[in-house]
């Protein structure tokens, strides 16, 4: 299908594109937060006299005052109350709210809130609040029979917030065996997706009626949450999410509208809340790894046995990281032949700020350690990297894990694909001289650095893959209504935050009802109106929606054919579509005319609904795997420690690209999200404080680091279960770039890095760790 | 000459994408307060408040500045535009145009910011070379498109403008 | 989203009345690059801020041919200096360095005044001045101070001006051939930063942003233990940036190799 532009264009280069950050409502109060002030303390009381008598306060709000509202939130585990109960489990964690009539009102009465605490251990890292006996959480939230998707969660006697596990054949007795175990321990940073529009929401309670308009990714989870939290029916709740300043998977499930929500029923106004960045970053992270892979090879460098483990810090609550984790332990193994399996995950709460969705999903944290361990045994074995890797990758229509959908790729072709372009670039520059081997390499440098004026650069390059179980739960509607002039009104609830899913969707109703994109008008999402979406993530909107959209369309194209044989008075087998027109009987009619003929008048309209479950092309999950397959050529400054990123390179195997502009889009974002992780973004605790809670101090990839060639290629095979033979995008070239930089980064110093971010300083000494092993 | 007195607000009379406005501001009211939640151009976005990012960027007397971080009290006197003075009426600015043409958005939050500089620059220095271009959009924060259709919608913008004039 | 706290305004176009305004309480302001995100963040709370931009003296940049020095108001912004065509010709270090300033929103509001008085350590200016060996002249309602660079910004975050002071302006001799900046800057703000004036005979080295003020040493030309102690006994911070010991190796390595190849 050609590329069509963006929908949203005109919309977002003008200033009209309304996010929920620019929405009001009459008699609109502002909320500001009181936050914690211990990683972990019990509240002993709440002063709140001064913050009530400040000019324009409208309502101080504590826990305590939520009457019967639902004080917790949770859709795995409800353990996340929206107001500190009792005790703070992180620094930043919300304890009040200040409803006033101006934010400034708010903020400046926050400040006279305050807050006795009686402090309790911090546990600020994953290790040490595994083995304390301290408990964050006293008790579990867990009812009986309770699951979400494949994850059941349990209680659990210790600060584990949810443990899982993988496991087939004999590991032991494989690793026993093995011509060669190779082992890998890796630590993923704590990182901050930062969307760029900051989470914020806009409540109105009403007897018996909730609406806000918030940053959520998935509008109809948070209706859910909010239902039950106010004891509402479904449809008295609506949650209208206009475009989405970024997402990347940080806005997804509920955050701020409890919070929002439980302060316009306190204020009896509709009440906004809008977080600072700081405020952000205390709202939602991604979990933290820390990964040791063991892989053990056969003679001819098959891997006979990985062997796992994958402990998470997930923060102070669970949030969505059980689902994270279970995920992480399904990507851990790579897309590899491997007959003997066993991973061991357990995610961890932590007196940090509570971990969830990130782009990727577990799986970069888990490819870190597991594609950095097929470098380590390619050098081990002697073996080529790519070799290694196509000697292992699973082909085709392989199992890769049972009772899951077949392996819907072709990953060798994509990491040729990958390899010839990292060759053709670097054989262009003749980088021959980073082919010597690692010690050489080192020497050689340092050599040069002594004698040249000019600072010394090493070069290295590496590959990674991935495959991701993606799409989520097959559960969508869509519909489609066609108006008395052909046009198309699309209603989904998928959420627009910059994936282009308003145009491709759109393309995808042109083409199955045969107009001009033009006349496909596409709604924002709005659970009042618009119907049933399971999320907007996992990469699964125009596979999964696009399925629906597609059965919307047939099904209206049914509709029209009765209607067709209706007014010609002959039977619906005697009516035929072609090409767009419908022949009954005496011509092609178009379906405009067919609506008007049916109506009687230059009126009326006619609805299709596609409903996708688990069922039909969908019926094995996941609806996909997606793909990541990249390469990186980095650049590293002996002198300083900084690497630039020389070359990227990322295969979008997405099966069909419904719009090849779109998908490329997805692809150099998702990958430089990932070179962020690689080389700069941590979010760095000194005891109980985040330290660097503000953009000035988290770096996030800017400008000047992009990458000197760029390389992107679509893989479009029809192998996709999705419209056309597609597959979702949108993760796959993030999840295997933190290991390729590390693994490029460590061809080029002679060492290989464990720990990201690859920071100046952190290269820098691991350079003098590789000088004085030289030397030794 | 005592502050302890100094007022805590001012009146303030500028125009705004060429329309005049006098108002009474809070000496605390910030540019971008002034513009969205008391002129509804919301346009101008607001996100890292210590401008690193240019989310916020309009121009003053043609300088680029942060908008969450300028008072709107010195505003007075001034010349602002914002992403929603570019358009002439339905003919959008060539930056605008080449931005669309470029697929150089996906969310869209960074690109009024991203827009106003690249205009800024290129009202300054219309022959900004490649390297220039890089040197100031560096000061803008993108999270969704990795920059290179940034970097490459200026460039067409900056011919198209060098073509017209 | 942060909102900044109830604050007061003095306006004037006249030095003596913003003087008189100035104490304690009443913080002056220009770019308010620095002091707006401070007042946000709560680290800063005046009742009243001053607004020194009406100023005709402090927006000055006077060039005195015969002295061979340009005198650069307080309130002179990073993006006027970096353009002004006598600051090129006769501070062409200077005006690059000011070109490189944060960003151009930075650049276009953000003042050399402000940049000196906030005393930000990560900062380039600060270092390029007191190679320069600039001198500040600094005015209260009483008088007048002529003060060194390394009078002035007495640490991070620290100055000797007394709460009635304000820096008016500083007195740069042209620049002497020889003079280099240079800086490494991975994050938001520099590293490390160091100016180099180089001569036959005479190497002076002026180390910022990984100190806590800019420091200076000036060495006979080839004396290189005297360089090595230079670098061995500087106090470097520990921040996002990195360890003392990586921010040493860096300037190490720069010096030798600068330095070397003047040899």
């Amino acid at each position: 299908m050609t590329t069509v532009p963006r929908r949203d264009g005109w919309d977002k280069v003008t200033g009209r594109a309304r996010y929920a950050i620019d929405m009001a409502l009459p008699n609109m109060a502002h909320a500001a937060v009181v936050r914690s002030e211990r990683a972990h303390a019990h509240i002993v009381s709440i002063d709140r006299a001064e913050a009530e008598a400040a000019p324009g306060v409208i309502a101080v709000v504590t826990a305590d005052d939520l009457g019967h509202l639902g004080r917790r939130f949770g859709h795995i585990v409800c353990d996340h109350p929206i107001l500190a109960v009792d005790k703070v489990r992180y620094y930043g964690e919300p304890v009040a709210a200040v409803v006033a009539e101006t934010p400034q009102q708010a903020a400046d009465a926050a400040e006279l809130v305050w807050v006795d605490y009686d402090d309790l251990p911090a546990l600020t890292d994953a290790a040490s609040a595994l083995a304390s006996d301290v408990l964050i959480h006293e008790h579990s939230y867990v009812e009986p029979g309770q699951k979400f998707l494949d994850v059941a969660p349990a209680a659990s006697a210790d600060n584990a917030a949810h443990r899982s596990e993988l496991a087939w054949g004999d590991i032991e007795s494989a690793l026993a065996n093995a011509a060669a175990v190779v082992e890998t321990t890796t630590t993923f940073p704590l990182v901050y997706g930062y969307a760029m529009e900051t989470y914020n929401a806009l409540a109105d309670w009403q007897p018996g009626a909730l609406h806000v308009i918030s940053t959520a990714q998935h509008p109809l989870m948070v209706r859910k949450e909010l239902a039950r939290m106010f004891s509402l029916p479904l449809a008295a709740v609506r949650v209208e999410v206009p475009y989405i300043g970024g997402g990347y998977g940080s806005k997804s499930y509920t955050k701020l509208e409890p919070l929002a929500a439980a302060a316009s029923w306190a204020a009896g106004r509709p009440v906004k809340v809008t977080t600072d960045v700081e405020g952000a970053m205390y709202t939602t992270r991604a979990d933290g790894a820390r990964v040791t892979v063991r892989t053990g090879f056969d003679a001819h460098g098959c891997i006979c046995a990985r062997d796992i483990d994958i402990r998470f810090d997930t923060g102070a609550y669970a949030d969505n990281s059980p689902l994270v984790l279970t995920k992480s332990i399904n990507r851990s193994f790579g897309p590899y032949r491997v007959p003997n399996l066993r991973v061991r995950g357990v995610a961890v709460y932590t007196n940090t700020s509570p971990a969830s969705s990130y782009r990727g999903f577990g799986a970069p944290q888990a490819a870190l350690a597991g594609e950095l361990n097929m470098d380590m045994a390619a050098d081990e074995l002697g073996i080529d990297p790519v070799e290694l890797r196509r000697r292992n990758l699973l082909a085709p229509g392989d199992t890769i894990i049972d009772g899951k959908r077949p392996l819907d790729a072709d990953l060798a072709a994509d990491l040729d694909a990958v390899a010839a372009a990292l060759e053709e670039y670097a054989a262009a520059r003749g980088a021959s001289s980073s082919e010597s081997s690692r010690t050489d390499a080192v020497a050689n440098a340092l050599e040069e650095h002594a004698a040249a004026p000019v600072p010394g650069i090493l070069r290295g390059r590496a590959v990674a893959v991935s495959a991701s179980d993606a799409g989520a739960s097959p559960i969508s509607t869509a519909q489609v209504r066609m108006h008395s002039d052909g046009s198309v009104t699309l209603l989904t609830s998928s959420t627009e935050m910059g994936q282009g899913s308003r145009t491709a969707l759109a393309q995808i109703a042109a083409r199955e009802l045969c107009v001009p994109i033009d006349a496909v008008a596409v709604g924002q999402s709005d659970t009042r109106f618009t119907p049933f979406e399971w999320t907007t993530g996992a990469s699964r909107t125009t596979t999964v929606v696009g399925l629906a959209v597609q059965a919307a369309c047939a099904d209206l194209w049914g509709t029209l054919r009765s209607w067709a044989a209706e007014s010609a008075g002959i039977s619906v087998e005697q009516v035929e579509v072609c090409d767009g027109l419908i022949h009954a009987g005496d011509g092609a009619l178009a379906p405009a005319e067919v609506i008007r003929r049916w109506f009687g008048a230059d009126a009326g309209e006619v609805v299709g609904v596609g409903v996708i479950r688990r069922a039909g092309a969908t019926e094995m999950l996941p609806p996909f795997w997606e793909i990541g397959a990249v390469g990186v050529e980095v650049s590293v400054d002996t002198a300083t420690g900084e690497v630039a990123v020389e070359h990227l390179v990322t295969v979008g195997d997405v099966g069909h690209a419904v719009n090849a502009d779109l998908v490329k889009g997805q692809d150099l974002g998702a990958a430089t999200q990932g070179l962020g992780i690689a080389l700069w973004e941590e979010m760095v605790y000194d005891g109980e404080q985040l330290t660097n809670p503000n953009l000035v101090e988290y770096r996030v990839p800017r400008l000047r680091d992009t990458p000197r060639r760029i390389t992107s290629v679509l893989a479009e095979r029809g192998d996709g279960a999705g419209p056309y033979g597609a597959k979702g995008a949108g993760e796959g070239a993030l999840n295997p770039v933190p290991a390729a930089v590390a693994a490029a980064v460590g061809r080029a110093i002679g060492i290989w890095p464990t720990e990201l971010p690859l920071t100046p300083p952190r290269v820098w000494s691991l350079l003098q760790q590789a000088e004085s092993q030289t030397r030794n | 000459m005592n502050g302890s007195h100094a007022s805590t607000s001012t009146v303030v009379r500028c125009r705004v994408n060429g329309q005049q406005v006098e108002m009474l501001v809070p000496v605390r009211l910030t540019v971008a307060e002034l513009l969205r939640d008391r002129l509804g151009l919301t346009g101008t976005k607001v996100s890292c408040q210590m401008q690193v990012c240019g989310v916020c960027t309009v121009l003053v007397d043609g300088n680029p500045v942060s908008s969450c971080a300028t008072l709107a009290c010195d505003l007075d006197g001034a010349e602002v535009l914002t992403v929603e003075g570019l358009a002439q009426g339905r003919d959008l600015h060539p930056v605008q145009e080449a931005f669309m043409a470029a697929n150089a958005l996906q969310c869209g939050y960074c690109t009024p910011g991203f827009i106003m500089m690249a205009v800024a620059l290129l009202q300054a220095h219309p022959d900004a070379e490649a390297a220039e271009v890089r040197e100031w959009m560096d000061g803008n924060l993108c999270r969704c498109t990795g920059y290179a259709p940034i970097e490459t919608a200026v460039a067409v913008a900056a011919s198209r403008m060098r073509g017209q004039t | 989203m942060t909102t900044l706290p109830e604050v007061g305004l003095v306006r004037s176009d006249e030095l003596p009345e913003v003087l008189a305004a100035v104490d304690y309480d009443h913080a002056p302001y220009a770019g308010g690059t620095e002091l707006v995100p401070a007042m946000g963040l709560g680290l800063r709370r005046p009742a009243a801020i001053v607004d020194l931009k009406r100023v005709e003296a402090l927006k000055r940049i006077d060039v005195d041919a015969e002295a061979g020095a340009v005198t650069i108001g307080a309130a002179v912004t990073h993006r006027r200096l970096s353009d002004h065509p006598a600051a090129r010709a006769h501070l062409p270090t200077l005006a690059a360095a000011a070109s490189r300033v944060g960003n151009a929103r930075v650049r276009s509001t953000g003042t050399v005044g402000g940049n000196l008085c906030f005393a930000e350590p990560r900062s380039d200016l600060g270092c390029v001045l007191l190679a320069l060996g600039a001198t500040a002249e600094v005015r209260s309602g009483l008088g007048v101070r002529t003060l060194g660079i390394d009078e002035l910004i007495v640490g991070a975050f620290e100055t000797s001006l007394e709460p009635d002071e304000i820096l008016t302006t500083v007195t740069l001799p042209f620049e002497r051939p020889g003079m280099s900046y240079w800086k490494l800057q991975s994050h938001e703000r520099p590293t490390l930063g160091v100016a180099l004036v180089v001569t036959e005979d005479r190497w002076e080295i002026t180390v910022g942003a990984a100190t806590e003020r800019p420091t200076r040493i000036a060495l006979a030309a080839g004396d290189t233990a005297g360089l090595d102690a230079f670098v061995d006994g500087l106090e470097l911070s520990d921040d996002m940036t990195g360890p003392p010991d990586y921010k040493r190796s860096v300037l190490r390595t720069h010096l030798e190799r600068t330095l070397g190849a003047a040899r």
